[in-house]
């Protein structure tokens, strides 16, 4: 009988019974890393629901990786090369030239015998942009391909922040591109082949938002928000190339030979590596943010579940 | 400042607001999105924080009433309280 007794407390601790977590640190956020959550169950046509990052235990530890421990000396580095390239656009890269004028004056050191044009400094950050929002649609094309491979949730949630950068990328292209339109060209918008295929990306990568969001099924979301992410990859070298393949293109073209002088070069190279820095950081700090919140929505659900046993 | 001169700087001050509002654009949208990353990441931080203390004294949770509020109905504050902060 005592023996039983015995048996019995040894089967049920009360202990476990009353608190299946530690006290110092809840279990679930104490798991090893994982770093790829591929296929750990069924998808869709068995009917189980597919595996997300914040059902597979350890999916925020595996957050805390080398990029995010170097993540404060990217961004500062991107910061300080962005800023580096805002002072070397107006104080280093000489003005460009525009229409000639009558005559010949000294200016500094050189003579000029044309308009000189401040707008153009608008480019010095416009084009940088624009290349790191097509980078940016790479990314999330790829991670979207991997996820149509795999089925994988993880890859989902890269390429949803990938999206989400290629679409801060491509406003800020719309918006200084506008600007220089408007200025130089005198019209807010017009149907230039390039302006109009990036238009087209734009409506794309903003269709990929209100897609994502008007469907509530994991995996169904899933599949087509990949399938508009590289549909949106696709435009891609489409808008790069429109300028060189339709001669009638307004819009210049400036990575060629010759199109860049050196000062011109160094100082658009200093905001690309710059601007490619700070994406890539903002991205991995979305990403972060996205895989704790939802650690946290998990362990929420399993409280509550707790709760109501 | 000469004829000369003037038409060659004739561009400078017209394209200034343009130039202005391109750069104040491109870093309305920067500082924006950074701004909301780090503010919902401030948030889920602070509830991952009150979740952890709550495991932490769950004694006291099992002896909760059945209807209390659910947990992401408390407000940031509240929460902040809970942790001490």
């Amino acid at each position: 009988m005592k023996e039983q007794r015995n048996m019995s407390r040894k089967k049920t601790p009360p202990s476990a019974k009353a608190r299946p977590f530690t006290h110092d640190k809840p279990r679930i956020l104490r798991e090893p890393a994982v770093h790829n959550q591929k296929a750990q169950q069924p998808t869709g046509s068995s009917g189980q629901p597919p595996v997300t990052s914040a059902q597979s235990p350890g999916a925020f530890m595996s957050a805390i990786s080398w990029p995010d421990k170097v993540l404060p000396v990217l961004l500062a580095l991107g910061a300080f090369l962005v800023t580096a390239g805002f002072l070397m656009a107006f104080l280093f890269a000489a003005p460009v030239n525009g229409a000639a004028v009558d005559g010949v004056e000294l200016i500094g050191n050189s003579m000029v015998s044309n308009r000189l044009l401040l707008s153009q400094k608008i480019f010095y950050f416009h084009m940088p942009v624009a290349l790191v929002s097509f980078a940016a649609l790479a990314f999330a094309g790829y991670f979207s391909l991997r996820y149509l491979m795999t089925r994988d949730q993880g890859f989902d949630l890269r390429a949803r922040v990938g999206m989400e950068l290629a679409l801060v990328f491509v406003l800020a292209t719309m918006a200084t591109g506008e600007m220089w339109t408007r200025f130089e060209w005198g019209v807010w918008w017009t149907w230039d082949p390039r302006l109009t295929t990036y238009l087209i990306l734009t409506i794309i990568v903003i269709a990929y938002f209100v897609l994502r969001n008007a469907i509530d099924e994991l995996e169904r979301r899933a599949t087509y928000a990949a399938v508009i992410s590289i549909i949106a990859l696709v435009d891609v070298p489409i808008c790069y190339m429109t300028t060189r393949l339709i001669p009638s293109s307004i819009h210049p073209v400036v990575l060629r030979e010759g199109g860049m002088s050196a000062d011109m070069g160094l100082t658009v190279t200093v905001v690309m590596v710059g601007m490619l820095l700070t994406g890539f950081s903002l991205y991995r700090l979305r990403l972060r943010q996205l895989r704790l919140s939802q650690r946290v929505e998990a362990i929420t659900e399993l409280l509550h579940d707790e709760v109501a046993r | 400042m000469n004829d000369l001169l003037a038409e060659i700087y004739s561009t400078i001050i017209p394209s200034a607001p343009y130039l202005i509002a391109a750069y104040a654009l491109l870093l309305l949208i920067f500082f924006g999105y950074a701004f909301s990353i780090m503010r919902n990441l401030k948030k889920a931080e602070t509830r991952l924080a009150f979740l952890e203390q709550t495991l932490a004294e769950r004694p006291l949770l099992d002896k909760m009433p059945a209807d209390r509020p659910p947990l992401d109905n408390i407000p940031a504050d509240e929460s902040r309280q809970a942790n001490g902060g």
